[in-house]
């Protein structure tokens, strides 16, 4: 495995370059496969993502890096038993961006391979439903009200003790 | 009305094509639906189907993580030897029939006979696995209806039979523990101490392949008088041989070491009615003359109660799953629905489809709906 300090270029859809270490583009199954096909000396076009996007990305993955190594080393004792809730607590703010951004780092994610980004990102879309009404729900998402008013009658009375699910 | 007959089925992925080709709106405005469906699917369906047409389809499509729906085994007054299956969803609140079983062989079981008094003939199914099992009844001429059980996967929405039992049964002791179905005693064509004394296990899982195996037996015949729901708990089938609230006896069967033990005498003493465990892990009671739900606490070897109601008064029989309990009511005439998560626990009744009466309930995944309807209907 090529030393932790060679970095590789990416290049966003905008043109932009972005430079990141061996270890932080591991965190990417696409590009680790990129990579492992054609050599590390080009640069790796990643025509999906735009700079706004990648740069967010980017500061992503060196952070799961980061936080990777820092386990490897002393054998976990630099990050402690609360280094994961640390870590997740930094994805959460991590995701606080407008849905825009959000929506295109899920795609992103999707794209390069990331699946703990991925799944957070998901997560994030999930949390901003929960606990909202269905009007709240669609002003967020943007989403037609198609109900007919006999069918949104209905809905109160429906669906009063469903299973809970895992 | 729902379209569920098979040369109307589209698969998920066609069916995204055909939605996309008539420009229906996305999931999520700005997200492609496959990726949309990964977030969606972290939501409970019940919020889901309150929010659009669109999103209401989601929750019931086949690519979609099932939500778990109430399933009864039904008989109808007017056509008294006939078996029904409906399965209740609680989402929409619509009660769907199941495909019928195969027609060969037909199923005609008899529900009554001057011999069994006002108390219909047993009829004996089991949830295990995310399958329904139908296992033991009685025919015309008094003969076991059933030679082999009649298997219904809700997600593919077809029936298939299980393997032959050495000795069909008019009933038993029916329980399911970790994956396995287990038949215990009763009696089949007539009263054989052998059949009386029997365990049979088989593993869906398919270890031992399909087959019924036997197992290490009871030492009399006395489990064998009644149709018993015995109940998978912790690693052991646990039942009692009489219902309701006269003396009984009771017994566990442990299935990792192959062996009958004693129930705990606080377990034996609170049992006067239908019990289920949830999970394999909590057993609840029904005590059908208090009327009153109750919890069993296992360190302290004692029951506690959970809610009171005179609509538990008589339950027949109970399933539990995704922190409800679900509960036949006296004479089958109904269905009540615990939530014992909320504090207090709350109870909600549901009707059934008209003229029908509840043999039994389970708790299982939804069915799979190419277009769920849009109206609750009920029959």
């Amino acid at each position: 495995m090529a030393s932790s300090s060679k970095t590789i270029t990416v290049v966003s859809s905008d043109g932009d370059e972005f430079e990141m270490t061996m270890k932080a583009a591991e965190q990417s199954k696409l590009i680790t496969h990129m990579l492992d096909e054609f050599g590390v000396s080009d640069k790796v076009p990643l025509y999906n993502v735009n700079s706004e996007t990648m740069a967010k990305v980017m500061e992503y993955c060196k952070k799961h890096a980061d936080h990777e190594a820092a386990k490897e080393e002393d054998g976990g004792a630099a990050i402690g038993a609360g280094g994961e809730e640390e870590l997740k607590k930094w994805d959460d703010e991590f995701l606080k961006v407008e849905n825009g951004l959000l929506f295109n780092i899920i795609l992103a994610a999707n794209y390069l391979e990331i699946k703990s980004l991925l799944d957070s990102s998901c997560q994030a879309v999930a949390d901003m439903i929960k606990g909202k009404t269905p009007e709240q729900i669609r002003e967020i998402f943007n989403i037609k009200n198609d109900f007919t008013p006999e069918e949104e009658a209905k809905l109160r009375s429906e669906n009063e003790w469903a299973f809970q699910e895992d | 009305m729902a379209a569920n007959t098979n040369s109307f089925w589209v698969p998920p992925s066609k069916r995204r094509k055909i939605l996309l080709e008539h420009h229906a709106p996305p999931l999520i405005p700005g997200l492609p639906d496959h990726i949309a469906q990964l977030c969606l699917s972290l939501i409970h369906p019940s919020i889901l189907f309150s929010v659009c047409h669109s999103w209401r389809r989601l929750i019931y499509s086949s690519s979609f993580p099932p939500f778990l729906s109430l399933y009864a085994v039904l008989t109808c007054k007017a056509y008294s030897d006939s078996i029904h299956f409906y399965s209740f969803d609680p989402i929409s609140s619509h009660w769907r029939s199941l495909p019928p079983p195969r027609p060969d062989p037909p199923l005609r079981i008899l529900l009554r006979h001057p011999s069994f008094l006002s108390r219909n003939l047993p009829i004996q199914s089991i949830a295990v696995s995310g399958n329904l099992v139908l296992l033991a009844a009685t025919a015309h001429n008094l003969y076991p209806a059933l030679s082999r059980p009649l298997i219904f996967n809700p997600l593919r929405r077809d029936w298939n039979v299980g393997p032959l039992l050495p000795n069909p049964r008019r009933w038993c002791a029916l329980g399911t523990a970790r994956g396995s179905v287990y038949v215990a005693s009763g009696i089949g064509t007539q009263f054989s101490i052998d059949v009386a004394r029997s365990l049979e296990k088989w593993d869906l899982n398919g270890k031992s392949g399909e087959v019924w195996e036997k197992k290490t037996g009871l030492k009399d015949g006395r489990f064998s008088r009644d149709a018993i729901d015995a109940v998978g708990w912790r690693g052991k089938i646990c039942m009692v041989n009489v219902k309701g609230n006269a003396a009984k006896e009771g017994i566990m069967y442990d299935v990792e070491n192959d062996e009958w033990n004693d129930m705990p005498e606080g377990m034996l003493s609170g049992w006067r009615g239908p019990v289920a465990a949830m999970d394999e892990e909590v057993m609840y009671a029904v005590d059908e003359a208090k009327s009153a739900l109750s919890k069993y606490n296992a360190k302290n070897d004692a029951w506690e109660e959970v809610m009171q109601s005179e609509r538990l008064r008589g339950a027949e029989q109970l399933a539990a799953q995704g922190g409800r309990i679900c509960v036949v009511s006296a004479g089958g005439v109904g269905i009540s629905v615990v939530d014992v998560v909320s504090s207090p626990a709350r109870l909600w009744e549901v009707d059934l489809p008209a003229g029908f009466e509840a043999a039994a309930v389970h708790i299982l995944p939804r069915m799979p709906i190419p277009e769920p309807p849009e109206s609750s209907d009920i029959d």
